[in-house]
């Protein structure tokens, strides 16, 4: 179970690195309903990686994805291979997008309307940027398939997710949680990381979708080449 | 050893992602030295990866056959734990030292004096960078202890190492083809890159390291438990 551990690790830091998600919350944490939007966001986030996790995972144990000699069978081979290959081409789009010198940049319309946010609505775009969006999902997935190609058991398969999802929620927790502990004094703190996380979101994320292309490519070869 | 080459897939990626190298090597292309200084730094690159590589994987096998059945696996754990202890200290530094909003990042010094470089000495700036600018170095060894660890015979540890500094070299080569390909017309087409490089070094920089901190975390905590 450690050893499945130390695998999706890497993979939960990928979602953590979610710069949008994070300016995101951090805007949110400056409008009229900050704390109830924000721990919303948070919950539907932590929410969204546990459902979309834990319905892929029971999909994926019963139609039967763990080899019956205790290897990863190659259908997760074949997961991983696909997911990476799909991150590889995000970077190269995200590369492509990436703003002109002086150029602003350019942030989703959604984030402009932050302040008008209901917490229904907060919990649902956090559930949506944690799971549905490409990147998050493909690293998801990637870790529900090592998960269930791991030998753990299914109380054990559950726990993992479990501490996939926490990790995977910290980058969107510290603002919340720097926010509860400071309270307006936090917004020194926040407002710069949330302007330079902006300014640097194509460079990061093309960078983040290549290294965990190249990785998921990578276990894809160990798992069909064994 | 497809399954040794698959765990050193994405390492070889992060020797990739060197945004100041990919500067320098712009930088000598487009200055006096032109093509000869370009090529002799992707040379020195390539041959600094080679040899101190080559000699750590010497090392470590030699280390191993005195060892003679001593517990290998644990000390690979180990080194692949602090290694990636060292580069989430590494990603703490290059975000505290981001630039400010609006303020020109600045290259090191020793950058601007790149277009005036001879030959022989881009040659050995290109050996330094690949091999001991601490980032290359730490994922360089992590590579190493994989080789070392895995099953391959000598002539496939080398094989290995060849693969993994092919890889490693693809984006200093890629300028240094490009100029090849289009001769003067190079610039324009490449002068913006080294721009953007420049620009979002620290960014870029900060997420490199903290995704392969999480990988080499990950193996160690998978290498250890089991």
């Amino acid at each position: 179970m450690g050893s499945t551990f130390g695998q999706i690790l890497p993979l939960a830091v990928g979602i953590v690195l979610s710069p949008l998600p994070i300016v995101a919350v951090i805007l949110m944490l400056f409008t009229a309903r900050a704390r109830a939007n924000s721990t919303a966001f948070l919950a539907g986030w932590l929410g969204g990686l546990l459902l979309v996790g834990g319905a892929a995972l029971a999909l994926s144990d019963a139609t039967g994805a763990a080899g019956s000699d205790g290897k990863p069978s190659d259908t997760s081979g074949i997961v991983k291979l696909v997911l990476g290959i799909l991150l590889l081409l995000l970077a190269v789009r995200s590369w492509r997008s990436r703003p002109a010198e002086g150029e602003q940049p350019k942030l989703p319309r959604w984030m402009n309307a932050l302040d008008t946010f209901t917490t229904t609505r907060s919990a649902v775009f956090g559930a949506l940027l944690s799971s549905v969006n490409p990147k998050n999902l493909a690293l998801l997935l990637a870790a529900v398939a090592t998960i269930s190609a791991s030998t753990a058991s299914g109380g054990q398969q559950f726990a993992l997710l479990v501490a996939f999802a926490i990790v995977a929620s910290l980058g969107i927790a510290v603002p919340v949680v720097t926010n509860l502990a400071m309270g307006a004094r936090a917004e020194g703190v926040l407002t710069p990381a949330k302007d330079w996380l902006s300014r640097n979101n194509a460079g990061v994320m093309a960078v983040i979708l290549l290294i965990f292309g190249a990785k998921l490519i990578g276990d894809a070869i160990s798992i069909l080449s064994a | 050893m497809g399954s040794a080459f698959g765990h050193i897939l994405p390492l070889a990626v992060g020797v990739a992602l060197s945004p100041l190298a990919i500067v320098a090597v712009l930088l000598m292309l487009f200055g006096q030295g032109g093509r000869a200084a370009g090529s002799a730094f992707l040379a020195g690159w390539v041959a600094g990866l080679l040899v101190v590589g080559g000699v750590a994987l010497a090392l470590s096998d030699a280390a191993e056959a005195a060892g003679g059945g001593g517990d290998e696996s644990t000390f690979a754990g180990m080194m692949k734990l602090a290694l990636g202890v060292l580069l989430l200290l590494l990603a703490a530094r290059s975000w505290r030292s981001r630039p400010a909003s609006g303020e020109q990042p600045e290259l090191p010094k020793w950058m601007n004096a790149l277009d005036r470089l001879t030959a022989r000495k881009a040659l050995w700036l290109g050996a330094v960078f690949s091999s001991l600018k601490l980032k290359n170095l730490v994922l360089l060894l992590a590579a190493v202890a994989t080789i070392s660890a895995s099953s391959a015979s000598g002539a496939q540890e080398v094989a290995l190492l060849v693969g993994f500094t092919i890889v490693a070299s693809l984006t200093v080569a890629a300028p240094v083809l490009t100029h090849l390909a289009l001769g003067d017309r190079a610039e324009e087409v490449l002068s913006p890159t080294k721009d953007w490089m420049a620009r979002n070094n620290a960014a870029t920089m900060a997420a490199i390291l903290l995704a392969f901190g999480a990988t080499l975390i990950g193996d160690a905590v998978s290498i250890l438990s089991a």
